[in-house]
């Protein structure tokens, strides 16, 4: 019976891969199509950057939202950024958005874009002064040089962005002003694929001593787990339960009315992972199977 | 269905590109090639406007001849094209290796060896509340058994034996538990980026997902 069950199993070892794709592809979109939104456990690392952030003075030091991404990941990266803008505009923190990628730029860019025509439709239904370009936030697209911009910004912001995304002077823009170097900056959030919030690490927290965020992708997500034990990240979202999280959070605190996409991919997640997990066991049971086998014979 | 022209040309590149899940054919070759091409012409006017036109074209246009410095040095890269003079290339190499250096040796020490060494201490901190499970002193230890056990597995000089083979052992558990994390998480990762793809087609193409 258990011979017969492995031989079964073993077959399913050379099963065509296209198989595989297919009950992927139906263990994630299925889940999808079902607007179900599981309430998360909420882990520490996202718990204190959330609450850092949260703590930030209104209309004070600026947060620094460095679009470090491509395309490739903006997936898990996107709903980060925006749950992350949402929160500091509800709470009148000042962003200045740059990227060390290159196509972090249009990225940044686009999201803000529309997270700042969101936030002014609320603030217009309820009567507030809406967001203004270079005095609540401001865009300097896509910086070369990565870690020498880093560490020219700790002694001179406006030497290491001369100018916006729009080609404004820098001193052109209100919000910059009381902008100078690191001393003026709240917390710089990194948000990357790669091992960008290291550089920061590197060069902006331990030179100049900046708090330092990350929202990695899930990859790269427990390589940081080192820096956040030293302390040397205030905190980190991981992937896209990360962003789950972090958009759980400010729908909590009341700063954002309903929660977003990375909160409706989490079942396609847990779907699609229950289905690996299977996929594993089965694969482990033909392969111990058809060895035994082999070993009879 | 998605009325924006755009919309439906991403779209439909996606399906060009998830159509390499059956097989290679002209759709997938065809949406790879744009994808390059589109990324050299996007670099190309990306590195004019945000670096030539602002670190060389405008400090030039306001007299600050310093630029020339650097620029001239970034131009002796060029030489690789001249045979008899590509020596000259080493110049640019030379500073470049020099400062990266500089600016990253004592940095990089203090963060990655002295804070790391700090992290991995047992702390008085620690006996406040042994068992919490972020900075108890129970999760401390663990470390440091962790970090002691694995530092001991790659530990070459002498034969792995007696102690040093029991706590080598104990070291490439920890090594495995730290693969099997980061294997968990790559897979939600890889999940995630098709879930977005997905969210995109069914969200907002087809208007499937609300």
């Amino acid at each position: 019976m258990m011979i017969r069950l492995g031989t079964n199993l073993g077959k399913l070892a050379r099963l065509d891969r296209r198989w595989i794709f297919l009950l992927i592809f139906l263990a994630t979109l299925l889940p999808l199509l079902v607007s179900l939104e599981p309430k998360h456990f909420i882990d520490e690392p996202t718990r204190n950057l959330f609450n850092y952030i949260d703590g930030i003075e209104p209309g004070g030091r600026a947060l620094m939202l460095s679009f470090d991404y491509d395309p490739q990941v903006a997936p898990e990266l996107d709903p980060m950024a925006r749950a992350i803008l949402r929160h500091c505009f509800a709470r009148g923190v000042p962003v200045i958005g740059l990227s060390m990628a290159p196509q972090g730029d249009a990225i940044g860019e686009a999201i803000i874009t529309q997270v700042v025509r969101e936030q002014n439709r609320f603030r217009r239904q309820r009567n507030q002064d809406t967001l203004r370009y270079g005095y609540d936030y401001s865009f300097f697209g896509f910086r070369p040089g990565g870690s020498i911009v880093m560490l020219m910004m700790g002694q001179d912001i406006h030497r290491a962005l001369p100018a916006d995304n729009y080609k404004h002077q820098v001193d052109s823009l209100p919000m910059m002003a009381r902008v100078r170097n690191y001393d003026d900056i709240s917390i710089i959030m990194s948000l990357a694929g790669s091992s960008y919030p290291y550089s920061w690490i590197i060069f902006a927290n331990t030179k100049f001593k900046v708090k330092i965020g990350a929202g990695q992708t899930a990859v790269m997500a427990p390589d940081n787990y080192p820096f956040l034990q030293t302390g040397q990240l205030v905190g980190q979202l991981g992937g896209m339960k990360g962003a789950a999280e972090y958009e759980q959070l400010i729908v909590e605190a009341g700063y954002y009315p309903k929660r977003d996409m990375a909160s409706k991919a989490m079942n396609a997640v847990s779907f699609s992972h229950l289905l690996i997990i299977i996929l594993i066991i089965i694969g482990n049971i033909g392969y111990f199977a058809s060895r035994r086998q082999g070993g009879n014979r | 269905m998605s009325t924006d022209i755009w919309v439906w040309i991403a779209a439909l590149l996606s399906l060009a590109i998830f159509s390499y899940l059956y097989r290679d054919n002209p759709f997938f070759r065809f949406a790879e090639h744009l994808f390059t091409g589109l990324s050299v012409g996007y670099m190309i006017v990306l590195m004019w406007n945000n670096y030539a036109y602002q670190y060389i074209v405008i400090p030039i246009s306001q007299h600050r001849w310093i630029t020339l410095i650097p620029m001239a040095l970034g131009m002796l890269y060029l030489f690789r094209f001249v045979p008899k003079l590509q020596h000259l290339m080493l110049i640019p190499i030379a500073v470049s290796l020099g400062l990266w250096n500089g600016w990253s040796i004592p940095v990089t020490i203090e963060a990655d060896l002295f804070k790391q060494i700090q992290g991995t201490m047992v702390n008085t901190a620690m006996f406040q509340n042994p068992w919490d499970v972020h900075h108890g002193l129970v999760v401390g230890l663990l470390v440091v058994v962790g970090v002691v056990c694995t530092v001991s597995y790659f530990y070459f000089s002498r034969e792995h034996r007696g102690p040093l083979k029991v706590s080598a052992q104990i070291g490439i558990w920890f090594v495995m538990v730290g693969f099997g994390a980061s294997f968990g998480y790559t897979v939600m990762a890889r999940m995630s980026l098709l879930i977005g793809r997905l969210q995109f087609l069914f969200g907002e193409w087809i208007h499937l997902i609300r």
